[in-house]
């Protein structure tokens, strides 16, 4: 009877498979919906395992506020769902509006609506999909709402093994959505909706895997016969030949929901407790049904059954059979299909549908034929106007054309003797239910009852199974059978010991006092006494109405009363009894003693019994009344009757019960007097209330309308908000007085790791990623006391990340302080920028102060030139700018085109350039700078910077390098003259080559010597004469004594290469012909410091052996040379000799 | 200032003046004078011995830029206006300057070169040279 059962065949094995353990709690709401929602959710724990999905008939033009509106009051996290979204654990989807909501696999599906607005059913199809999704996972909630969405839905989730909780109508707002899903008699707990989600958490956390749900279903299948057996018994239906993994798993259901520990100990419940049985009965028989269920089987039956059916039909009747009808959808779907065919076939005939179920129940259902508004969707549109009627805004009534059709009964399939010469036997999904052996049984009895050449109609998912030989299929896709001609087979196993027990079924809200009636027929043998030889006997209540009877009553009472009739003794009493149970009654009813009427006469039609009438009164406040006869009945004559009269004692007491009556009634009379005075004076004030209220309510539509209006631009404004605290990066939080969250942006997850649901939760609770959390506080704290704003500079622990806090009061519009907001704009980066950006300029300024460069600019405009303290100080300005004209004219005449052309970047360049010039310096003095510089493009304009330095010095060391070079230059020129002199003159004098070699050799030497005379001496000494000598007679230590004596006696560098030459011409002549030679002797040479200022040496040869003859002077050039030397230093050299000695003297000028 | 002309006795072939301040040197370019036929006036190697002299009939005269007291140029300056040819012979001063400021003057420069010397002084011995 749902599309699950057609695909699977068995009603409960689809959500077998689902290992998922996650439950899903479907819950359904509508009108008042937000206030149970709030209850029920916010009693949830944090831990809550339970997934919900809340569907609430929402606007569908409005944006819905339920998830935030129910996120603030719970700890589970609330959201709107999405489409594709799986179902989570501890979580709440919300359906959105204008869709529908479907579950598959775990995944919500959002869905267009297929029906206008007032058909849609959102709740029921949620359920539907739930129950195929979830199965036994899956429990559906209904709470407040109008209307009865959710109630087939309801029973979608309880085939399929779910469990179902609705809303004690007493607290909903508005009860018709629970109380019409507890209409179907399936519903598992009522409960106030706070106490929803505990019991729901624990029906399933007994379900759970593990959870002892196994051994569960072992003991439930160890007794399920018993339990059968009990259900036979008491409510009279066998279910033993049902599938037992369906019946198990129901049986497991209710043990579950009564929280019982195992099977036994329902056994013993089920036992002692006959309203369980009634329940376990409803449960076991739970069918889903709607109109025209697979229309498209309904239109194959359509054409191929009713159709021919109609046309060929001989003015007899035909004749339907719907066993197993349940609610009725079907029966009134075929109805409607033969009503539609002969409506159009124009044709005259009798239908009769027998619809038939053993639940009286739901047959009484049936037989209203009023179903909720939603259903009417199921029916083809064309016969809707024609087949129903409106009734109110929530349900429609099948019209009386339609019910008039069909017999609604109760009927067992397996028990009571089947229908005869039915056209169209169709029992769809029933089947299902049954075991193989059950089948079995039940198909040749359709045989038996469909005529030859009769239709089988059944359900999808049905077969013929092993009785295919009884029927032929039509259409097998839409399981329609022909029966076959073969005989039918009685099914003789019908009947039997059951029947009876059918008499013992009783609708259990017609049991009242059951205690009493107990006695009154367990035993046959006090049975068979009352019954026979005991006095007639009447049980009463207090008001006469009778609860029992035994004995023969019929001289007393006019019809015997059965068991069940509401009958009241007086009224049914013969003439002569019935004052007088009027009395006893009366007199016993006001003491616990027993009365008595005695001699009292009994009239019927047959004759007069005279007897007495007792009435004891029991000590449950019942009345025993027992006629006892004291003759012998006296059987009618014609001429007794004048004797009917009462006698005259009855007369008198009944005269004197009618004088207390009427004071009672004149008592009465007066107070509903005062009474509706009373009620006319409310009632005037109600009608000026009422004008009251009218004019009130009238401007309460007025504020309503402009309520609407600034709700519609608050949710403008709201949407704004939440846009901007969903996408800024600013991270942001709204406290209010006491430190709680209010609100968040997004980004503030960077600091506080706040989740919708911290709302309300103190900030001082949440764990930040800052370290100076205390300081944070501190700063919340003071601008709360004294309404001013804060700054705070505050980093995460690692000092990584540094913000800024600016705390500052929230005030509302009437400038009241009613929080604190914290905006924290992160400085990490530019703090580290301006760190490096320091460091650099550090390192810049280092450089240029070490490199001793200074830093200009030439703005934009070209006019100034700026300098900065290095600049300044070198080109000894005051200021530390200089207009541009005035800075040119110091700048020398060659380099100032180009240093304007540079400067004033005339040029479109962004190349580097370099200027030397010799700037005038304040003094008037000239300093050889050098400017480096490049244009750049800023932000306003083109300007021209670079550095500047000072190079005199460099310039001045190049000169002087270049004076040398060009000395050196000179010098090595003039040595070559020399040497080349040198080998020439050597060249006149010398006889041999190796004369040649050794006498320019020795020169070289000399002037070699000189020169390292110059060079090596210390420069803080300048050369004397005795270094020049010294130096010239070094090479011939040893030869003889050489004294060397004289002053301190400076030379010039200038005559030192003379001086040198010089005393080498002595000493090789003295090496060659002297005491340093061939000659022994001494040497000495002494100087002295004239009066004139002259130098006088004497280079002194002393002979130790006197010559022979002076020996032969030296060549002309030797002394030639030593001549031309001297007179090259303004000397002259004077020599003596002896044959003892050889006296050389030189005389010069000291200034030399 | 003998005017006969070259190739007879070389040492009447008239008188050079030599202005040099380095003894070798001076004595070698003395010595090379001689060899080409001519007498020598100096070596000086100061400026004012130097300018005691030019008043003295010469042929030419021989100047080391450099002296001992100064540059040569009085002395070069005070022979220019003379007539003496001029035979710069120095390792300071380029070519160049003393040909602008001496017109007709000779150069040879250091280290002497006995014919280019030969050379000079043959051409400026020649009349009308």
């Amino acid at each position: 009877m749902n599309d699950q059962v057609s695909r699977s065949g068995d009603p409960v094995e689809a959500a077998d498979g689902a290992e998922a353990s996650t439950f899903v709690v479907g819950v359904g709401a509508s009108a008042g919906g937000l206030e149970a929602l709030r209850d029920m959710l916010g009693s949830a724990g944090s831990d809550c395992a339970l997934a919900f999905v809340v569907v609430q008939h929402l606007d569908p033009h409005h944006e819905s506020l339920l998830a935030e509106l129910l996120g603030r009051h719970t700890s589970l996290s609330v959201r709107q769902a999405v489409d594709g979204e799986r179902v989570e654990r501890g979580a709440v989807h919300i359906i959105p509006p204008g869709r529908g909501l479907s579950i598959r696999d775990g995944r919500l599906n959002l869905t267009d609506f297929a029906q206008p607005r007032g058909l849609r059913r959102p709740i029921d199809d949620f359920f539907e999909s739930l129950a195929i999704d979830q199965g036994r996972n899956a429990a559906c909630v209904i709470l407040s709402g109008t209307g009865a969405d959710g109630s087939a839905g309801l029973r979608a989730i309880k085939e399929h093994g779910g469990l179902a909780v609705i809303q004690e109508p007493e607290t909903a707002k508005y009860d018709g959505m629970p109380t019409s899903a507890q209409a179907t008699g399936l519903v598992d707990f009522v409960l106030p909706p706070q106490e929803i989600i505990e019991s729901v958490r624990q029906f399933f956390e007994k379900s759970a895997p593990g959870s002892g749900g196994q051994a569960l279903a072992r003991t439930v299948e160890e007794t399920l016969d018993d339990i059968c057996a009990v259900v036979r018994t008491t409510a009279g239906h066998d279910f033993s030949g049902y599938k037992k993994s369906t019946l198990g798993r129901r049986v497991q259901r209710r043990i579950q929901v009564l929280d019982l520990p195992d099977a036994k100990a329902y056994l013993r419940h089920i036992r002692s407790r006959p309203d369980e049985c009634e329940i376990l009965f409803r449960e076991l028989l739970i069918h889903v049904t709607r109109f025209f269920r697979d229309p498209e089987h309904f239109r194959t039956l359509r054409r191929d059954v009713v159709r021919p059916l109609v046309h060929d039909a001989n003015s007899e009747e035909i004749r339907v059979w719907v066993p197993g009808c349940s609610s009725g959808e079907e029966a009134y779907s075929l109805a409607m299909l033969f009503a539609e065919e002969v409506r159009q076939q124009k044709r005259s005939i009798d239908i009769q549908v027998f619809a038939t179920d053993i639940d009286e129940r739901m047959l009484r259902v049936a037989r209203n034929g009023v179903y909720p508004h939603s259903a009417l969707a199921d029916i083809p549109e064309g016969m809707r106007d024609v087949y129903t009627v409106a009734r109110d805004n929530a349900s429609f009534q099948v019209s009386a054309r339609i019910r008039d059709m069909i017999r609604f009964s109760v009927h067992s399939l397996v028990r009571d003797p089947p229908f005869s010469n039915i056209d169209l036997l169709s029992c769809r999904n029933v089947l299902i239910y049954f075991d193989d052996k059950l089948q079995s049984t039940v198909l040749p009895i359709f045989h038996y009852s469909v005529r030859p050449g009769g239709m089988l109609f059944l359900g999808p998912s049905e077969s013929l199974g092993r009785s295919d030989h009884l029927f032929h299929p039509l259409d097998q896709q839409a399981r329609i059978f022909e029966r076959n001609d073969s005989r039918p087979e009685y099914p003789l196993q019908l009947g039997g010991p059951l029947d009876d027990r059918r008499a013992r079924r009783r609708p259990p809200e017609r049991v009242d006092g059951p205690a009493t009636r107990v006695g009154w027929s367990n035993n046959e043998a006090t049975g068979r006494i009352l019954e026979a030889y005991g006095p007639a006997t009447l049980l009463v209540t207090a008001q006469g109405e009778i609860i029992g009877s035994t004995g023969k009553l019929g001289r007393y009472l006019e019809i015997t009363p059965g068991e069940h009739g509401a009958h009241y003794a007086a009224a049914i009493a013969r003439p002569g009894v019935r004052e007088a149970i009027s009395s006893v009654v009366h007199k016993a009813g006001r003491s616990t003693r027993r009365a008595i009427s005695r001699d009292l006469v009994a009239t019927s039609e047959f004759g007069r019994q005279v007897f007495d009438l007792i009435a004891e009164p029991l000590s449950d406040r019942t009345i025993l009344l027992v006629f006892r006869e004291r003759n012998r009945f006296d059987p009618m004559d014609e001429d007794d009757f004048e004797d009917v009269e009462s006698s005259d004692s009855h007369m008198q007491s009944l005269e004197e019960e009618l004088r207390a009556t009427r004071a009672r009634l004149h008592t009465a009379v007066e107070e509903l007097e005062t009474a509706n005075e009373e009620l006319k004076s409310s009632n005037e004030e109600m009608m000026s209330m009422n004008e009251e209220l009218q004019s009130t309510n009238e401007e309460l539509a007025t504020v309503n309308d402009e309520l609407k209006d600034k709700v519609e631009d608050l949710s403008v404004a709201n949407s704004d908000l939440s846009n901007f605290f969903a996408t800024t990066t600013l991270p942001l939080v709204v406290l209010d007085m006491e430190g709680r969250v209010r609100n968040f942006t997004k980004a503030i997850q960077a600091i506080y790791p706040l989740r919708s649901g911290d709302r309300g939760r103190p900030l001082a609770e949440m764990t930040s990623r800052i370290a100076q959390d205390d300081a944070v506080l501190a700063a919340i704290d003071a601008v709360r006391r004294t309404g001013e704003r804060r700054e705070e500079r505050v980093e995460d622990p690692d000092a990584e990340r540094i913000w800024n806090l600016i705390a500052t009061p929230y005030r509302t519009r009437d400038d009241r302080i009613e929080g604190v907001t914290l905006v924290f704009s992160e400085l990490t980066d530019a703090l580290r920028l301006e760190g490096e950006l320091k460091a650099e300029g550090d390192r810049l300024r280092l450089a240029l102060d070490v490199a001793r460069m200074g830093v200009w600019e030439v703005g934009a405009d070209g006019r100034r030139i700026l300098f900065d303290r290095t600049v300044a100080g070198l080109l000894e300005l005051d200021d530390q700018e200089l207009p541009f004209e005035e800075f040119l004219v110091r700048v020398p005449d060659a380099s100032r085109a180009e240093a304007e052309t540079a400067l004033r970047h005339q040029e479109e360049t962004t190349l580097p350039f370099a200027l030397t010039f010799d700037f005038v310096v304040a003094g008037g003095s000239r300093r050889f700078v050098q400017m480096v510089g490049r244009r750049t493009r800023g932000p306003r304009g083109p300007r021209t910077l670079g550095i500047l330095y000072d190079v005199t010095e460099a310039e001045e060391a190049r000169r002087v390098r270049e004076i040398m070079l060009h000395e050196m230059n000179h010098r090595v020129k003039n040595q070559f003259s020399i040497i080349s002199g040198i080998v020439r003159i050597a060249g006149m004098s010398a006889a041999t080559v190796p004369d040649l070699v050794s006498g320019v050799t020795a020169r070289i030497g000399a002037l070699a010597r000189s020169h390292n005379l110059t060079h090596q001496l210390p420069s803080d000494r300048s050369l004397t004469l005795k270094d020049a000598v010294q130096s010239a007679v070094d090479p011939y230590q040893g030869h003889a004594a050489i004294r060397i004596e004289g002053p301190r006696v400076e030379v010039a560098s200038e005559a030192l290469t003379t001086l040198s030459l010089l005393f080498h011409e002595l000493a090789t002549n003295t090496a060659k012909y002297g005491v340093l030679g061939p000659k022994d002797g001494t040497l000495s040479i002494v100087w002295t410091a004239t009066e004139t200022d002259e130098i006088q040496l004497d280079w002194l040869e002393r002979y130790d052996t006197p010559n022979v003859a002076p020996p032969d002077e030296p060549s002309g050039f030797g002394s030639t040379l030593m001549q031309m030397s001297a007179a090259q230093i303004d000397g002259r050299i004077e020599v003596e000799r002896t044959t003892n000695m050889r006296r050389t003297r030189l005389i010069y000028g000291q200034d030399v | 200032m003998d005017k006969m002309s070259s190739g007879a006795e070389p040492a009447n072939r008239g008188i050079v003046l030599l202005c040099e301040d380095e003894p070798i040197v001076a004595l070698d370019m003395k010595l090379i004078i001689e060899d080409a036929g001519y007498g020598v006036a100096g070596p000086f190697s100061r400026v004012s011995a130097a300018l005691e002299q030019v008043g003295t009939p010469l042929v030419a005269a021989i100047l080391d830029v450099r002296l001992r007291d100064g540059e040569v140029f009085p002395v070069a300056e005070e022979l220019a206006r003379r007539g003496v040819p001029l035979i710069f012979h120095s390792a300071h001063i380029i070519e160049d300057d003393i040909a602008s400021r001496y017109p007709g003057s000779r150069y040879c420069p250091k280290p002497i070169d006995d014919k280019m010397i030969g050379a000079a002084l043959r051409e400026c011995a020649l009349p009308n040279a």
